[in-house]
């Protein structure tokens, strides 16, 4: 009897200090993880970290945005050729901020111009994920053809290696295995600190109502072109600054900006959980762990994988994995309870 | 000399023109009815141009193979239709996504069966025709041909048919042609198939002039796009979108490389896209 009385000031103060303990337990994992794994490891696992920064800047705009994009990794690419081309010409930590920043807007400039031309166009959604699919084949193409700016089918290698300066530590290089994984990891908890910030915020409630019935806002006075669009300058702007860090693996190729690239961020965001902040991390982390496992045996295979994921996630898992995970800390929180007895 | 380049280049244009409507064709009639795009369009050219591999391998006449594959990919089109999209026309861009998914399985479903090896296909006849001094290839303006007489049989498919009266009841007003007794999910699947099987077509004809490969379709999926885009949903989009696209493509390929005159051509259709949302060939406001 006691218990059901007491049930309601528990719900209240459990799952605030269950936040912080998450927070914790993640913080303590992601700085043991370059103390305790390989150096193969923790270069992968700085992968993982990069793409999760992709999957959540695509799960802004597909999962709270509802708009559909066939050529997200494009922005993803350009962030990473912008930062390498000018690594190319400029060195040191100046050249690094310069292209990071550059990184960051070119991409940007790139969602602006599409979202003026698409969004502000009264032709349905159905066309953006067309033109960003065609955009993503035509730049891919390009990026092989141009051997002279991109380096053609290799890509580009051999770039001046990325410098941060802090203040009274110096130039620090973010290259070989620790530094990338600390600047990724870094670079993570902005993003998500950025994307919670969006999603919490009045701009975040108009995106969202804007995915479930754009007509309604419309009606109701708000400029959801505009909100659209600046929806997708973050959003590319986040994928751009992902594409910057990956370029601290050292070389950068055509495949990044591809279609089949961006088709697989769609699945990471699908599987993990459209919608949901942790579910496209979990997504990008967990699918891209089974591609490393399967490709490289089963060349043909993963392809396959991803189109068969895509029809699963759209026809019968619409949800994904997410669900599942918010499960546990109320099983946990039962389990513990039950422990201690009523 | 200056006339010569000008007639072969002229009757370049009208090729690519003809094979642009073959291609696009299809995706129009899906659209314009089902109000969808099927990202699997270039799966089926592709299916297509394998038809012809296979149907070599077997020893079929290309005759034969030509006649057999339309019905071939329209079948495979109609149970894409019944398993798949059926589920989802509520959901337009889940659509997008289902049909990229199957894009994908397909691809990759031959890439396993024929392997990822460049294949050849032998045309109808080869030759060439004279025509005002300059030798062109025949089977060119075959496919020229070809692309007439789908664009009349689509005329009078949709217009001067029976299942036409049906088909464009069920665009003016689904629930009035259901609830005058239409069976408006077989107008749905025959659609899609025809749609399908004129994609396959494609792929057979288009094949000798190219290679077969399992990602040959991709390319010409995003040209179908682009006549689409700029040519609007109805069925003289089509037409409109191919004269303009394939007109622009060749004439920029002329003077620059490819890919460069290909980025121009979406860009042109991305500008398209904001001035008439609505398509060339479209009368009303944009879809929304």
């Amino acid at each position: 009897m006691s218990a059901t009385v007491a049930a309601p000031r528990r719900a209240r103060g459990r799952p605030a200090l269950m936040r912080v303990g998450v927070i914790v337990v993640v913080a303590a994992i992601a700085a043991a993880i370059p103390a305790v794994a390989s150096p193969y490891a923790v270069s992968l696992t700085t992968r993982f970290v990069v793409f999760s920064i992709l999957a959540l800047s695509m799960d802004l705009l597909w999962g709270y945005g509802g708009v559909v994009s066939f050529g997200h990794a494009l922005f993803f690419g350009l962030g990473a050729y912008a930062v390498a081309i000018t690594l190319t010409f400029v060195s040191g930590a100046g050249g690094t901020l310069l292209s990071l920043a550059l990184g960051v807007l070119v991409p940007s400039l790139l969602a602006l111009g599409l979202g003026y031309f698409l969004f502000y166009s009264s032709v349905s959604g159905v066309y953006f994920g067309i033109v960003t699919l065609a955009l993503a084949v035509v730049l891919e193409t390009l990026a092989v053809v141009n051997r002279d700016f991109t380096g053609g089918m290799d890509g580009l290698y051999g770039f001046a290696i990325p410098t941060i300066w802090l203040p009274g530590v110096g130039d620090i290089e973010v290259w070989g295995v620790t530094n990338p994984y600390i600047t990724a990891v870094l670079a993570l908890a902005l993003s998500f600190a950025i994307a919670r910030w969006v999603t919490r915020s009045a701009f975040g409630v108009a995106i969202r109502a804007i995915r479930d019935d754009e007509q309604r806002l419309e009606l109701l006075g708000y400029h959801t072109a505009f909100l659209k669009t600046a929806l997708l300058v973050i959003t590319c702007a986040m994928a751009g600054l992902a594409g910057s860090i990956y370029t601290t693996v050292g070389f950068v190729s055509p495949q990044l900006l591809g279609v089949f690239f961006s088709t697989q961020v769609l699945v990471w965001v699908g599987i993990g959980g459209r919608g949901t902040l942790i579910g496209p991390i979990l997504g990008a982390i967990l699918v891209g762990t089974l591609e490393t496992i399967l490709s490289g045996e089963y060349e043909n295979i993963w392809p396959l994988f991803v189109g068969l994921f895509f029809l699963l996630v759209v026809l019968f898992w619409p949800a994904g994995l997410y669900p599942y995970l918010e499960r546990i800390p109320a099983q946990v929180a039962r389990s513990v309870g039950a422990r201690r007895g009523p | 000399m200056q006339v010569e380049t000008a007639i072969f280049q002229g009757l370049n244009s009208l090729t690519l023109i003809s094979i642009l409507f073959l291609v696009a064709i299809g995706l129009t009639i899906t659209f314009g009815l089902l109000g969808i795009i099927n990202l699997a369009h270039g799966e089926f050219f592709m299916l297509g141009a394998y038809t012809v591999v296979l149907g070599a391998e077997i020893g079929l006449p290309v005759v034969v193979v030509l006649l057999v594959t339309p019905l071939v990919v329209g079948v495979i089109g109609g149970a894409v239709e019944q398993l798949v999209l059926r589920r989802l026309y509520s959901r337009p861009l889940d659509t997008l996504l289902a049909t990229w998914g199957l894009s994908l399985v397909i691809r990759q479903l031959v890439l396993i069966a024929f392997g990822a090896r460049q294949r050849g296909s032998e045309a109808l006849f080869s030759g060439t025709v004279e025509i005002a001094g300059v030798g062109y290839p025949a089977y060119r303006l075959f496919i020229v041909g070809v692309a007439v007489t789908v664009a009349i049989a689509v005329f009078a498919w949709v217009y001067r048919s029976s299942f036409g009266v049906k088909l464009r009841a069920v665009i003016a007003d689904r629930d009035m042609a259901r609830a005058l007794g239409i069976n408006t999910r077989g107008v749905d699947r025959m659609a899609f198939g025809v749609g399908a099987g004129i994609a396959g077509l494609a792929g057979a004809v288009i094949a000798p002039l190219g290679t077969i490969n399992p990602n040959m379709g991709l390319p010409w999926l995003i040209d179908s796009f682009l006549v689409v885009i700029v040519g609007g949903q109805a069925s003289a989009g089509a037409v409109a979108g191919a004269l303009f696209i394939g007109g622009s493509e060749s004439t920029l390929a002329f003077f620059m490389q490819p890919v460069v005159a290909s980025v121009l051509v979406l860009l042109i259709a991305i500008v398209a896209l904001r001035l008439r949302p609505q398509g060339l060939a479209g009368a009303g406001g944009g879809s929304s």
